[in-house]
């Protein structure tokens, strides 16, 4: 900065020079008097005198307007602007006096003033901001309690327009007004509250969850203006909440009155958690069993091990068949489904059993096979009736010829007679082997089987004995199937019988002119169960509806020479122990459709087992 | 003159039985062994009486009866049908409530089933059935009392 000469030094320079010439022009004044005869000497100083103090005077008037009251004004005009809020103006700050350091001072204490201010104006911009973009929401009430800030988070979460709500009393917000006064209450007795639950009422009247955060608002001198809330809306955690508690009742409600048995097990093999289906099931009351070892209800404690060793090993064990000893003493048929229990840090803490009582489901079963049997053996003795009675017809029907032959001696008679005789005989030791061959059974042999290449094999044997009857044999290769699980030798046999008879039925029937007659070999690939279907069809003669419910009648026979009536009768057992069945459609004269439905996995799997 | 009987039968062994029984009182008799040449047979000249199998190859009695009902010419004719089922179903209609404790008999219910419906069409009467194996005296009594002597 400039340095000039002082004002003080400016002063004190005017008056010495005005002194000074005043002083002089005294003394000139005085030599000239001396000098002069007295005349008008009085005068003469007199007005000297007075001029050269007029002249001070004005000198002094001029040099302190000039050095004093401009640059006052200046600093006053200066301020004024400042004052009224110029903050760009500037003092030239040009001079090199007091009044220009002045000048200098206040134009560095306006840059000061204005950096403070845009610092000021930053912050309350900044705290603006936050207030007008919290998710939150922010209200500001005065003391007369009427909403004075509506923030936008406010006005989202609540769906007021600010303009709606400002002037407002606050307490028409609230759900429950009276929470507000709580609020308010404590806010009096501990100077803020913080998460204060309650709910705001929106604008379409819904009610929001809010957590309620008050403190009080005092303006600069430390007045109190007001309060200033900040509320979190937590609608959506109260929701999530509710639906969380509604689970656990619900999964406590689930597992109390579930009708299976439910127990869980800790680390110890100690029962946690017994429930209302165990209590019921097992006649022990929860209070009787908790704590008491797992192992002891079970009727053979190993199971219990080998069940925990399946867990052990596949993570989880399904449908366990086990005993559970009853409080009477009784073994109660369960299917056992277990899983692992962790606390909510992941820590194994035990076991969870589900067990099924299942029996019932046993003694139905047990039931079923056994009504099964009776089926069977029904069919049976149906069959050897029918059978025996078609013999026996031709025994009466031998001895009534025998016997007037022999009386009239009509030895035709007699001779037909004894034929029907000897073929009765024959019938019956026939009828004898093919209940023993029905009776006996077989031995599966269960292996992996190209289905289509069987069936295709099958159409290979077959196709000369068609051929030399004038038949069209139709069947294409089936490649690339999954091989099934079966008997591939009874298998076998049994398409190669159903597929001889359908050759048979188109032997027998009178073919119109043009029409070929055919048996036709077909292996469908799995359908969406994973069951292969064998089809084999014929246009041949086709069966009326009550034959067709005989087909797999064992000892049944349509064939009057050669048929033992066991064939399909056996075909029909042998598809049923592979897990499939065999299904017949057939009109008459139209023709015949044999369907052999196999599963695609035999349920056997493995396992060779002997049927009879 | 002599009257007709037609008999049709897959089994030549009951042909034969019931040709001589029948011969020896005095009927005519013709034969089929299965219901296609019967029905022919029966449209050439029609016999006084039928005596049908029931339980034939491919097409059973039942069928052949059936087409013979619904043949103008051969609605009237007097049918009897062999069966080896005619004693138990007799049985079976009187035990009818007693179905759980009879063994299954897939015949007999299918049997039965067609016999209901032929009953409630009126084409079929219980007298009309002739069980197996065929008494010779039985059968001539009924016969006669279907068509005389």
């Amino acid at each position: 900065m400039r340095r000039g000469r002082s004002l003080a030094w400016k002063l004190s320079a005017a008056v010495i020079v005005i002194v000074a010439g005043t002083l002089l022009a005294t003394v000139a004044v005085d030599q000239q008097l001396i000098g002069e005869e007295l005349q008008n000497r009085g005068l003469y100083t007199v007005v000297f005198v007075a001029g050269a103090v007029a002249l001070s005077v004005l000198t002094m008037v001029v040099l302190i307007q000039r050095m004093l009251r401009r640059p006052i004004q200046r600093l006053i005009d200066g301020t004024q602007r400042l004052a009224e809020g110029e903050r760009d103006f500037r003092f030239p700050g040009v001079r090199g006096d007091e009044f220009g350091e002045l000048e200098c001072a206040f134009n560095r204490m306006t840059e000061r003033i204005n950096a403070d201010a845009s610092e000021l104006s930053e912050a309350k911009d900044y705290l603006e901001g936050v207030i007008e973009n919290s998710a939150a929401i922010i209200i500001t009430v005065n003391l007369d309690h009427q909403i004075q800030t509506f923030n936008t988070g406010a006005e989202q979460i609540l769906g007021f327009n600010r303009s709606e709500v400002i002037g407002q009393k606050m307490r028409t917000l609230f759900v429950r007004g009276e929470d507000r006064d709580k609020a308010l209450e404590i806010l009096e007795n501990q100077d803020n509250v913080r998460n204060f639950e309650t709910q705001f009422k929106t604008k379409s009247g819904e009610a929001r969850d809010v957590l309620l955060t008050l403190s009080r608002l005092h303006d600069r001198e430390g007045n109190l203006i007001g309060t200033f809330g900040i509320s979190k809306d937590i609608t959506k955690e109260k929701e999530l909440l509710r639906q969380l508690v509604y689970s656990r009742d619900y999964l406590e409600g689930v597992i109390e009155n579930s009708a299976d048995i439910i127990i869980t097990v800790n680390l110890d093999h100690e029962i946690q958690t017994f429930n209302t289906g165990a209590e019921q099931a097992l006649g022990f009351t929860r209070r009787e069993v908790i704590g008491q070892r797992m192992r002891t209800l079970f009727v053979r404690p190993e199971d219990r091990d080998e069940a925990l060793a399946m867990l052990e090993d596949e993570n989880s064990v399904r449908n366990y068949a086990t005993q559970f000893k009853t409080k009477s003493g009784a073994a109660l048929d369960v299917l056992l489904t277990l899983s692992r229990l962790h606390d909510r840090e992941g820590n194994l803490i035990g076991t969870f059993g589900i067990s099924k009582d299942i029996t019932k489901e046993k003694e139905l079963l047990r039931q079923l096979i056994q009504s099964k049997k009776l089926i069977a053996i029904g069919q049976a003795v149906t069959g050897i009736n029918h059978a025996t009675k078609n013999i026996l017809n031709a025994l009466t029907g031998g001895r009534y010829l025998v016997r007037s032959g022999m009386n009239t001696g009509n030895e035709e008679r007699l001779t037909e007679g004894w034929a029907m005789v000897e073929d009765g005989i024959e019938k019956i030791s026939g009828l004898s082997k093919n209940l023993l061959a029905y009776a006996r059974g077989w031995k599966s042999e269960i292996e992996d089987c190209d289905l289509g290449e069987l069936v295709w094999g099958v159409a290979d044997s077959l196709v000369n004995k068609a051929r030399g009857q004038g038949i069209e044999l139709r069947s294409d290769p089936t490649n690339g199937l999954e091989p099934i699980r079966c008997d591939p030798k009874l298998l076998r046999t049994t398409i190669m019988d159903i597929a001889s008879n359908a050759i048979d039925a188109c032997a027998d029937k009178d073919y119109e002119e043009g029409e070929t007659p055919f048996v036709s070999l077909k292996v469908h690939p799995p359908d969406g169960e994973g069951r292969v279907v064998v089809e084999i069809s014929d246009n041949g003669c086709g069966m009326d509806e009550l034959t067709v419910n005989r087909v797999f009648e064992p000892f049944f026979s349509t064939k009057a020479e050669g048929g033992t009536g066991v064939g399909l009768a056996m075909a029909s057992r042998i598809i049923e122990e592979h897990g499939g069945r065999c299904d017949v459609e057939s009109t008459l004269d139209e023709g015949s459709t044999f369907r052999i439905i196999l599963p695609g996995i035999n349920p056997e799997d493995g396992k060779e087992s002997t049927h009879g | 003159m002599a009257k007709t009987v037609m008999l049709v039968d897959d089994d030549p062994n009951t042909i034969t039985f019931l040709s001589a029984v029948l011969q020896d009182n005095g009927y005519e008799v013709r034969s089929a062994d299965n219901g296609s040449d019967g029905l022919k047979a029966l449209k050439e000249a029609v016999p006084d009486l039928l005596i049908l199998d029931v339980m034939m190859p491919k097409k059973s009695g039942f069928t052949l009866f059936k087409q013979i009902r619904r043949d103008e010419g051969l609605k009237k004719l007097p049918v009897l049908m062999l069966t080896g089922v005619a004693q138990s179903l007799q049985e079976m209609d009187e035990e009818a409530d007693d179905t759980l404790q009879r063994p299954q008999d897939s015949l007999r219910e299918a049997l039965r089933k067609q016999i209901e419906q032929m009953r409630g069409e009126g084409l079929i009467k219980p007298e009309m059935f002739v069980d197996k194996p065929v008494d010779p005296e039985s059968l001539i009594s009924q016969v006669e009392e279907l068509i005389g002597r």
